[in-house]
């Protein structure tokens, strides 16, 4: 079953109940002019995070179920993820929909791209009956932590992806206190998968090909990971699109790694 | 409005991932204790980053908020002590 949503037929099936839009971007973008039906997802509440610690951890199932909930959306329901810019932002959505094992597509074009082709937008802002969302799955095998990652940097059946600007991974910049990258990582910088044209992503045969030359290959474990897990989740889903079928992330990324002691850094 | 008369602006724009935390942070260390950095980022992911990381090193957030369609506004004072 494909991960992307054809954006022609949603634009022709907009009253279709099985299907219920998230869309990602900020409250006003939202509040100006969004998907008929589509629900606004606050970008805070897929996270969980303190101000003590560098990572932003996953919102915990419970969270995603009061998040749902809210958003009145249904157990039957399919989730399709409409993002903008790039759609970094929109594919951290999708994967922490997806980690904890709920239907979930992703709209093939940008939200700007939707306007831009006179698709039908509303700025009616709707209130929806709250719901009862309840996570029956199990958890996904999707998402691994610094000890899995060690355990991983010399074994030839894995290949680490650091997903962040070539800059970062060479040790010239650093968006935290140390620079550098995890050992043995290869470098896909994220804009890479990005599509043409209003495209989240490039298609199938291009985005396999940029793989292969990188070196991530379908018989190999893939993990990804970026500064705080964003970018690399734009990687999971191009991944998975593509037909990888044991990918995960590092989600607390470069940010957790790069301040543990003892843990090697290259570069 | 005061704070916004009184502080340096900083205008990250179509900025993304690493480019907004490491310009903030950057920004920051110019400034002396106690003035105030007016932010402008039109990356979401930015108004959770950049708090963050300045909290780290010990500046203080007053406020963010966003001020038109995905551009929001974070002003931080500057504590290099």
């Amino acid at each position: 079953m494909s991960i992307l949503l054809d954006s022609t037929w949603l634009k022709e099936n907009l009253d279709d109940s099985n299907s219920v839009v998230l869309d990602i971007r900020s409250p006003r973008e939202y509040n100006s002019a969004h998907i008929p039906n589509s629900r606004l997802v606050p970008y805070d509440k897929i996270l969980s995070f303190t101000d003590s610690t560098s990572y932003f951890d996953l919102a915990s199932k419970e969270q995603i179920e009061e998040l749902l909930s809210i958003l009145g959306i249904n157990n039957e329901s399919t989730l399709v993820i409409c993002g903008d810019r790039g759609g970094a932002t929109a594919s951290r959505l999708f994967w922490s929909l997806a980690y904890y094992g709920l239907s979930v597509k992703f709209l093939d074009i940008s939200f700007s791209k939707w306007m831009s082709l006179g698709y039908p937008v509303t700025d009616k802002v709707e209130t929806f009956a709250n719901s009862n969302f309840v996570i029956n799955q199990s958890q996904l095998d999707f998402k691994v932590d610094h000890e899995y990652v060690l355990s991983k940097i010399n074994d030839s059946s894995s290949v680490l992806v650091d997903t962040r600007s070539p800059e970062e991974f060479n040790g010239i910049i650093a968006a935290g206190p140390k620079s550098g990258r995890i050992p043995n990582s290869k470098n896909f910088p994220w804009e890479a998968a990005v599509g043409d044209d209003g495209f989240i992503f490039k298609n199938i045969e291009h985005m396999n090909s940029l793989f292969e030359e990188s070196g991530i290959t379908k018989d190999k474990e893939i993990i990804c990971y970026c500064q705080v897990g964003e970018r690399a989740s734009h990687t999971f889903v191009a991944l998975q699109i593509c037909g990888y079928n044991n990918v995960k992330i590092y989600d607390r990324s470069f940010a957790d790694w790069s301040t543990r002691d003892n843990l090697p850094i290259e570069g | 409005m005061i704070m916004q008369q009184q502080s340096k602006k900083l205008d990250l724009i179509g900025q993304v991932c690493p480019w907004p935390v490491i310009n903030t942070v950057k920004e920051l260390k110019k400034l002396n204790d106690g003035e105030i950095l007016e932010v402008t980022v039109d990356h979401l992911p930015s108004t959770i980053n950049i708090p963050s990381a300045v909290k780290k090193d010990g500046h203080e957030v007053l406020s963010s908020e966003e001020t038109d369609e995905g551009v929001f506004k974070i002003f931080i004072k500057n504590n290099n002590d």
